[in-house]
């Protein structure tokens, strides 16, 4: 199956490609989430299968930062949701790497 | 395979599996097992540890590596002057292993009589051994360093002369002992850059950033266990 390069489907590569913090800010954007829920949404929606060390490091380093937090829960698995600092954080990267993606994407079609 | 890769869990610092322990096991027990998860456990609790234990450590060494670098850049330069001497076997074991090892021994002798300053200068055995019609021969490279161009010369020129009177010396008396004949290849140089030791003062800088670091994190950590 073939399909065409779009603006969602490129920005997402090229977070895959920088930092799975991002994936995980990503993943928490709209809900909060346990850890098993946000590996299966990031493989979902970025094509990025996030290994339990490398989701566990990321959500380590977003709550030490303040960007992400635990939810109070009885469940053993432990839900986290984003903050107003992640959002803001989350926000300022996406657009950054939005201007990457649509540069790049405008270029390669001039060229 | 779910329990190696608990047991690949357990390597985590004990204060992270403290905070996030119980439900990073929660999270194992819901994945389908696969090698490359253990090797991600692994890797992650590796680069916790480090993370978390070596923070310290690392930054005051990357600090004494600047630091190290940053001094040597306000210190004077050091022109370095190079000569070459061709240095010759004229008697001795016929065997081109033993006169190799002879060759050496006679070479390190005469440089030892030439009372050379090693502080100053640096004269060392070209570690590529020669043939030359059967007899051992070496190459003896002669530096001299110094904080001008013509003085580096100059010490070049000193370390030749105190190598030659060496050689002449040993021709009236020990010659025998010596048997080592000198040709000049190469005429001290007049160095036209000049270098710092950066590198070396990084490198000195950076092992004493990690130690005291390491010292810092080791009493911390004595101090609250106590």
């Amino acid at each position: 199956m073939t399909h065409a390069t779009t603006w969602r489907d490129t920005q997402w590569h090229v977070i895959a490609m920088t930092d799975p913090s991002l994936l995980v800010l990503a993943s928490l954007a709209n809900d909060e989430k346990h850890g098993y829920a946000m590996m299966a949404d990031i493989r979902a929606f970025a094509g990025v299968d996030l290994g339990p060390g490398t989701l566990y490091g990321a959500i380590t380093r977003l709550e030490e930062r303040g960007l992400i937090e635990p939810v109070q829960s009885d469940d053993r698995r432990q839900p986290y949701r984003i903050t107003a600092a992640g959002k803001r954080h989350l926000n300022e990267q996406l657009s950054s790497l939005g201007a990457i993606v649509r540069t790049g994407l405008r270029r390669l079609r001039e060229a | 395979m779910r329990t190696i890769l608990r047991a690949a869990a357990r390597l985590y610092p004990r204060a992270w599996r403290a905070r996030y322990g119980e439900e990073f096991d929660v999270l194992i027990d819901h994945l389908t097992p696969r090698w490359r998860d253990v090797l991600n456990i692994i890797l992650g609790a590796l680069i916790m540890h480090i993370s978390r234990l070596a923070a310290l450590p690392v930054a005051l060494a990357i600090g004494g590596v600047t630091l190290g670098a940053a001094v040597s850049m306000l210190m004077p330069p050091v022109y370095t002057s190079s000569a070459r001497v061709l240095v010759q076997l004229t008697n001795g074991p016929v065997d081109e292993s033993e006169r190799v090892l002879s060759i050496r021994a006679a070479t390190d002798a005469v440089l030892k009589q030439s009372a050379i300053d090693k502080k100053v200068i640096a004269a060392t055995l070209d570690q590529q051994f020669k043939r030359d019609g059967g007899l051992g021969v070496t190459l003896l490279d002669v530096q001299g360093s110094a904080g001008s161009a013509p003085t580096a010369k100059q010490e070049t020129e000193k370390a030749l002369g105190a190598i030659m009177r060496t050689n002449l010396v040993a021709s009236n008396g020990q010659a025998q002992n010596a048997g080592l004949r000198f040709t000049l290849l190469e005429l001290p140089t007049l160095p036209v850059t000049s270098h710092r030791d950066s590198t070396r003062n990084g490198a000195i800088g950076g092992v004493l950033g990690l130690a005291v670091g390491g010292v810092v994190v080791l009493l911390a950590r004595r101090r609250k266990a106590a």
